[in-house]
């Protein structure tokens, strides 16, 4: 560290320059991020309409009208329910995908593309394609179970179907970026490791596993469902484009809901607090995952 | 303990061919150093030796039996690896005890938590857990059982691998390059607890390494490998004292053997430098190669003149680098502080070697094995 | 390994000569000759041959087929002629091609290279603030000493705790209030900033060596000039994968271009389609198909081109 008179200008000139390099990217973040999560936070205690002239505050109220508002609920255990069903399979495929294209040497970068396709592309022309899909007549899916003898069923219009169809298709999407994260955790694992295990005798494909890429892909694991379920979670375009929210409010989702009070029915109080919920719901993820990850760094 | 036998093994990586058709008899109970640089092979024939790789020709043979077509675990080898290859989620006490747990506890009993609940489980483990208290006994880790990895020291590592290792009483111990993670202090004590281990136990050693100082002090015998093939199989002082080709020579010894260019004449005699050596060969005319170990030059009064360059004191022992004035190569020799206390740079000096144990070698580097005239040594 | 000791060490447990009993009574392993060996250690050592390969293959195929079915819909739905997309049965390629018709309709219908247009224009202009803006912040923060640096950082944490919907209903007011709904303005501005960018940056930037950075002050650069000069080639490769993130991510948000755009000349891709979607009453499926394929082709080929990117932006989301 500089001392002494020069070193103390220079320190100075050292934070003007640092402070001139952040200004703009700071003035940002303010503006654009942190600061409007300060002002959802005010609107959620006010009872303010969207051009109204003025308004009134109202503490809490707003979020005892959520705990008694029906639709709250359905939309809060709807987007549950969607999280429950799309991390577990997303997840689960997504590590077979990479086992199975890790187990061999040939076509990785081909399969790798295949399944990781769907990530890139728009999820709103892919989910009109996956409405085409779920036609109750042309659809390639009732066509597809038709072909085993099912029956065909009308999957977006049918309250108890609607909400796994649109489950599939997140999972369909979130595969392929769970399979490169857990690809990545695999290429991680010293080679030396399953040589030792080969030696000391477990060298079959569940004792592999079970002794060496289970633990050492920990914290791959619980990475990609912590993502999995923050995106999941952020469920927005497919409700709106393909059900919004029907039918029966069956799909109706935590943040659809939030648009269609915020800037549907324009009342940015109601729909202010609803953000706060929603946003308390993702940092507790965010933060149980930082805590799960600690926790293995520090007990090993 | 068991003798091992490698015939005619080769194994190739696309172009590169790693093993050209290796031949090795290892006797039971011998400690053998596979020795060379970095992709000669020597761990390349190792993984085939323990069945982690398989050879494209050749067979393995352990305790007189083919393994060929036999997994790691069945042929019945312990590995230490040069990470040693600890798992990391382990405890050190479970570390130790897998491989007892794969081979004596059944696929039930080795599921996780109902495993245990079923009936035989509970005594197989306690005899588990015993035996891998007496090898941490035996290796003094036993305080660190319920540590895992991350948390010991290279050393204690190192020891671990070794116990794992142990605690199956292999036929053959395999060991891939185990000290080089190992600071050099350390080093040299695990050199001599490895020597002292191979004693006890009497097993079959096979040990891969590019450190000649490990080869040296450890093996009953060693194999220097190169481009995938053994230059040489002898014991240490064998290859030392009389090895087979140039390259094996420059690879044992520190500081380096010299080597000369010398020349046979019409008479058979060898010269360097136009002065005869001592030595005479029933061969052509023509250029060969005399090396010289750094120990076996003297300072004499009148010799081969050369000028000091370089001299390094290290104690017990000097080191003088030479160059020679005939023929502009440099050679090192070994001297006692006191010979080299009176030496400066750029002086003038006199070299004398001991004919006995000069070599001599071809132009492709094989061995000559030349024959010594009366007391003539080198000089004017 | 600790200090050379004198003191024998405990005795170890010396298995006894070869064919006894062992030290518990079990018998004394031997390797069997081939005739005896365990038909399940007759494995060979390296595993290999057709029939694993084959099963690997067919199961990955099998998934492979559900994730390219929608794109191959897509693709062969656009090409074929109303009557056929509602045909019983299902054919790859139709027997009477529409391509023509269904493509011209889609962009004309709807001004669908307008969407696109906009796509590249949102996208760049967002990735271009976004590093002008992150690139110097990074470098502050990764190589500067300043008060306030420590406090500065944990709020870039705390915004990357922070999901981009959540500022959407004040940042509306805002630009209410401003007069930039429904201008690009108002769809690029709040994705400016990235401070998942910063973050990545920082992290990379605190890998260069600090003496590059002395000498190059030592040369008369300016801070600035450092950043721009120096930090950034080195950082090229996260920059590249940072891009790659920034492109997918702003071409297909829809959730921000929903609430702030109400003109069509103005709407991003995914708007573009959904649009299209609304306008069509959702029966005309061909033209709509192909709309949708028009808009997916830049990704899909920026993929294929740059696979290599994409995976490393992507994966790069785990580097925390």
């Amino acid at each position: 560290m500089p001392s002494g008179r020069a070193g103390r200008a220079q320190a100075r000139a050292e934070a003007v320059a640092a402070w001139l390099l952040v200004a703009p990217a700071t003035l940002l973040m303010w503006l654009m991020l942190l600061g409007p999560c300060v002002a959802v936070a005010v609107l959620a205690a006010t009872d303010w309409q969207f051009g109204a002239p003025d308004f009134d505050w109202i503490g809490f109220g707003n979020f005892s009208e959520m705990a008694g508002d029906r639709v709250f609920w359905r939309s809060l255990a709807n987007t549950v329910v969607y999280v429950g069903i799309t991390v577990p399979v997303s997840v689960g495929l997504g590590l077979g995908i990479a086992l199975l294209i890790e187990a061999g040497t040939s076509g990785r970068a081909f399969w790798r593309a295949v399944y990781f396709l769907p990530v890139t592309a728009t999820l709103l022309a892919m989910a009109l394609v996956w409405e085409f899909m779920f036609h109750p007549t042309v659809g390639l899916v009732n066509q597809a179970i038709g072909l085993v003898g099912l029956a065909p069923r009308n999957w977006l219009q049918d309250p108890s179907l609607a909400l796994p169809s649109l489950a599939a298709i997140g999972i369909w999407q979130a595969v392929g970026l769970n399979m490169i994260l857990f690809l990545a955790g695999l290429k991680a694992i010293p080679r030396d490791l399953y040589d030792a295990a080969a030696v000391d005798g477990a060298d079959s494909a569940w004792e592999k596993f079970r002794r060496v890429t289970w633990p050492m892909l920990g914290p791959a694991l619980v990475f990609v469902v912590a993502i999995t379920a923050i995106r999941s979670f952020q469920v927005f375009d497919t409700v709106q484009v393909l059900t919004d929210g029907g039918p029966e409010k069956a799909t109706s989702v935590l943040l659809h809901r939030m648009y269609q009070e915020g800037f549907a029915f324009l009342r940015s109080g109601y729909a202010a607090a609803l953000t706060l919920v929603f946003l308390a719901f993702t940092v507790t993820l965010t933060l149980l995952q930082t805590w799960l990850l600690d926790r293995r760094a520090h007990y090993g | 303990m068991a003798a091992v036998s490698v015939r005619q093994v080769t194994r190739r990586f696309g172009a590169v061919t790693a093993l050209d058709g290796v031949s090795l008899d290892i006797a039971d109970g011998a400690f053998v150093t596979l020795l060379g640089a970095s992709g000669c092979g020597k761990s390349t024939l190792l993984r085939i030796i323990a069945g982690l790789d398989a050879q494209d020709a050749g067979e393995i043979m352990i305790g007189g039996g083919r393994v060929d077509h036999l997994r790691p675990r069945a042929r019945d080898v312990a590995m230490v690896f040069q990470s040693y290859a600890l798992y990391p989620y382990m405890t050190v006490a479970e570390n130790i005890s897998l491989p007892l747990v794969m081979r004596r506890l059944s696929f039930a009993r080795r599921l996780p938590g109902i495993g245990r609940l079923l009936p035989g489980s509970g005594p197989a483990r306690r005899a588990i857990w015993s035996e891998v208290r007496q090898v941490a006994d035996a290796l003094e880790i036993s305080a660190l059982l319920h540590r895992k990895p991350a948390q010991l020291s290279g050393g204690q590592r190192q020891r671990v691998a070794l116990a794992r290792a142990m605690v199956r009483h292999p036929q053959v111990f395999l060991m891939d390059e185990p000290l080089s993670n190992l600071d050099a202090r350390l080093r040299v004590q695990a050199r001599a607890e490895i020597a002292a281990l191979h004693r006890r136990l009497g097993t079959t050693f096979l040990y891969v390494t590019h450190d000649q100082a490990e080869a040296m002090t450890m093996s009953d015998m060693v194999a220097v490998m190169q481009e995938g093939r053994i230059l040489q199989y002898a014991p240490p002082q064998a290859l030392y004292d009389d090895p087979d080709s140039l390259d094996v020579a420059r690879f044992v010894g520190q500081p380096r053997i010299n080597s000369l260019a010398a020349r046979i004449d019409a008479l058979g005699r060898v010269l360097l430098g136009g002065m005869h050596t001592g030595l005479a060969v029933n061969l052509p005319p023509g250029p060969v190669t005399l090396a010289v170990r750094p120990e076996a030059f003297r300072l004499v009064r009148a010799g081969l003149p050369a000028r000091v360059s370089l001299i390094e004191r290290l104690g017990p022992e000097a080191h003088a680098h030479l160059l020679l004035e005939e023929s502009g190569e440099t050679v090192i020799v070994r001297l006692d502080p006191a010979e080299a206390a009176g030496l400066a740079l750029d002086a003038p000096v006199q070299l004398r070697a001991d004919a006995a144990r000069a070599l001599l070698f071809d132009r492709g580097g094989t061995r000559i094995r030349a024959r010594v005239h009366a007391a003539e040594a080198l000089h004017a | 390994m600790g200090e050379v000791r004198r003191v024998e060490a405990p005795p170890l447990p010396v298995p006894p000569p070869q064919g006894g009993r062992g030290p518990y009574g079990t018998r004394r392993h031997r390797v069997p000759s081939p005739a005896l060996g365990r038909e399940r250690d007759r494995v060979r050592a390296v595993p290999h041959g057709l029939l694993p390969a084959i099963a690997r293959h067919a199961l990955l195929a099998l998934g492979g087929v559900v994730m390219l079915a929608p794109f191959v819909l897509m693709v062969s739905v656009s090409l074929k002629p109303a009557h056929e997309i509602f045909a019983p049965g299902f054919a790859l390629l139709p027997r009477e091609w529409h391509a023509v018709q269904n493509y011209s309709d889609a962009f004309t219908k709807v001004p669908l290279a307008r969407f696109i247009l906009n796509g590249f224009i949102v996208t760049f202009a967002i990735f271009a603030a976004q590093a002008l803006a992150a690139l110097p912040m990074a470098y502050a923060l990764a190589k500067l000493r300043f008060r306030g640096r420590a406090t500065l950082f944990a709020f870039v944490i705390l915004g990357l705790l922070i999901p981009p919907q959540v500022p959407a209903i004040p940042l509306y007011i805002g630009m209410w209030q401003l007069g930039l709904i429904d201008t690009y303005a108002g769809i690029i501005l709040p994705s400016t900033i990235s401070v998942f960018g910063i973050f990545l940056m920082r992290q990379f930037f605190r890998t260069v060596p600090d003496d590059l950075i002395h000498a190059a002050r030592l040369d008369g650069l300016s801070e600035l000039a450092i950043v721009w000069r120096i930090m950034l080639p080195t950082a090229m490769p996260a920059l590249a994968a940072f891009a790659v993130l920034s492109f997918v991510w702003n071409w297909n948000e829809f959730f921000w271009p929903l609430i702030v755009v109400q003109s069509e000349h103005l709407m991003t891709p995914p708007l573009g389609i959904a649009f299209f979607d609304n306008a069509e009453a959702g029966t005309n499926y061909g033209p709509l198909m192909a709309g949708a394929t028009a808009i997916t082709i830049p990704l899909v080929l920026a993929f294929l081109l740059a696979q290599r990117r994409f995976v490393e932006g992507f994966t790069m989301t785990g580097i925390k």
